[in-house]
């Protein structure tokens, strides 16, 4: 009865433990990071496949405006740098941010895979949203 | 069939947190998948709920709080009184008491646990375990909460395009402490509660309560 005992409070205790440290996501921050560099860099040269990477809120957000590749681009800095990878990339649980040298992107995890919930984001101050041109309203 | 009967208490305490844990989780993962909707992502499955942050921090937020309960309850009633209550030991009787008292030592008798009859080390352990476990879980739960916690929140900043708290930044937000002082006050509000309340009123039958005919004066003496 005792090692029993024993065994069950192990086993909650791991349980506690993969959703206190897994849901971080380490798993997730490479298949996140790579979705956020195909986006950043399919902006300036392939705007429709960057589309296809778009959250379906979020697509519907920017389809409302125009044709998204025509929407997307439209007040795309010419500066952007397409090829970088992200400095840094942060999961949580399902939502992931990831920033680069002059944008930051935030995406979810969807069935088949993350996609971008918002893009061209800048800070805009302490404790403040992000200011977005791509996001889901 | 006997055995049983001789574990009812941990036997029902045990259905009751289990079912009580079910209905979180079914109830936990509507919530989540309210939001989800509202926000155009993905419905979560059982599992994918059952090892989130957000759920992790819904059960550890709680146990850290009952665990400091015990805590502090097992450690202050060494020292700290309350006249006419059950719960208290007699005035006299505040401290670590006597090694005759406490059946330690050469007081120990043939079934006492085989720590409690010999000196040193040992001895000593085994005197704090039950504060030393509680403790410890205590800060395990507690710890887990931080964890979890920060993940949860940070997940909800990303959904509303804000920036994520690093670690020491979570260790100071609201939201942390709220969590666990709102905790905090609900089980310290329940020994006091419990402490005040069986002075004067009675359950027949229960241990945490003195006999229905004992008086209010009298401290220590359970049902």
């Amino acid at each position: 009865m005792r090692s029993k005992g024993i065994r069950y409070a192990v086993a909650l205790a791991v349980a506690l433990g993969v959703g206190a440290c897994g849901a971080q996501g380490s798993s997730q921050a490479g298949a996140a990071r790579a979705a956020a560099a195909r986006f950043l860099a399919a902006q300036s040269t392939d705007p429709t496949s960057a589309c296809a990477l778009l959250a379906p809120k979020t697509l519907e957000s920017v389809q409302q405006d125009g044709p998204c590749p025509e929407t997307l681009t439209q007040d795309l800095p010419p500066q952007q740098d397409s090829s970088s990878n992200p400095r840094s990339v942060e999961v949580y649980g399902k939502d992931a941010i990831a920033r680069f040298e002059q944008d930051t992107v935030f995406l979810s995890l969807f069935r088949d895979g993350w996609r971008v919930t918002a893009a061209q984001c800048q800070p805009a101050g302490e404790r403040r949203p992000y200011d977005c041109k791509v996001e889901g309203k | 069939m006997k055995r049983i009967r001789l574990h009812t208490l941990t036997i029902a305490f045990t259905v009751l947190l289990l079912g009580s844990l079910a209905g979180q989780a079914v109830s936990g993962l509507a919530g989540a998948n309210e939001a989800a909707l509202d926000a155009g992502l993905p419905k979560l499955m059982l599992l994918e709920y059952l090892t989130s942050s957000s759920f992790t921090v819904d059960i550890a937020e709680n146990w850290q709080s009952e665990y400091l309960q015990f805590l502090l309850y097992i450690l202050l009633t060494v020292w700290l009184v309350q006249k006419g209550s059950p719960e208290s030991k007699a005035p006299e009787d505040a401290g670590r008491e006597s090694d005759k008292d406490q059946k330690v030592g050469r007081y120990a008798q043939a079934d006492s646990p085989a720590w409690a009859k010999v000196d040193g080390w040992r001895r000593s352990v085994y005197s704090h375990s039950l504060g030393a476990v509680m403790g410890l879980v205590f800060l395990g739960s507690w710890s887990a909460q931080f964890v979890a916690g920060r993940s949860a929140y940070n997940a909800d900043q990303l959904r509303d395009l804000q920036a994520p708290l690093s670690w020491t930044q979570y260790a100071i937000a609201p939201d942390f402490w709220n969590r666990t002082l709102q905790n905090w006050q609900s089980e310290f509000l329940a020994v006091a509660s419990m402490v005040v309340f069986s002075i004067y009123l009675r359950e027949r039958g229960s241990p945490e309560s003195k006999p229905v005919g004992e008086p209010h004066e009298s401290t220590g003496v359970g049902g």
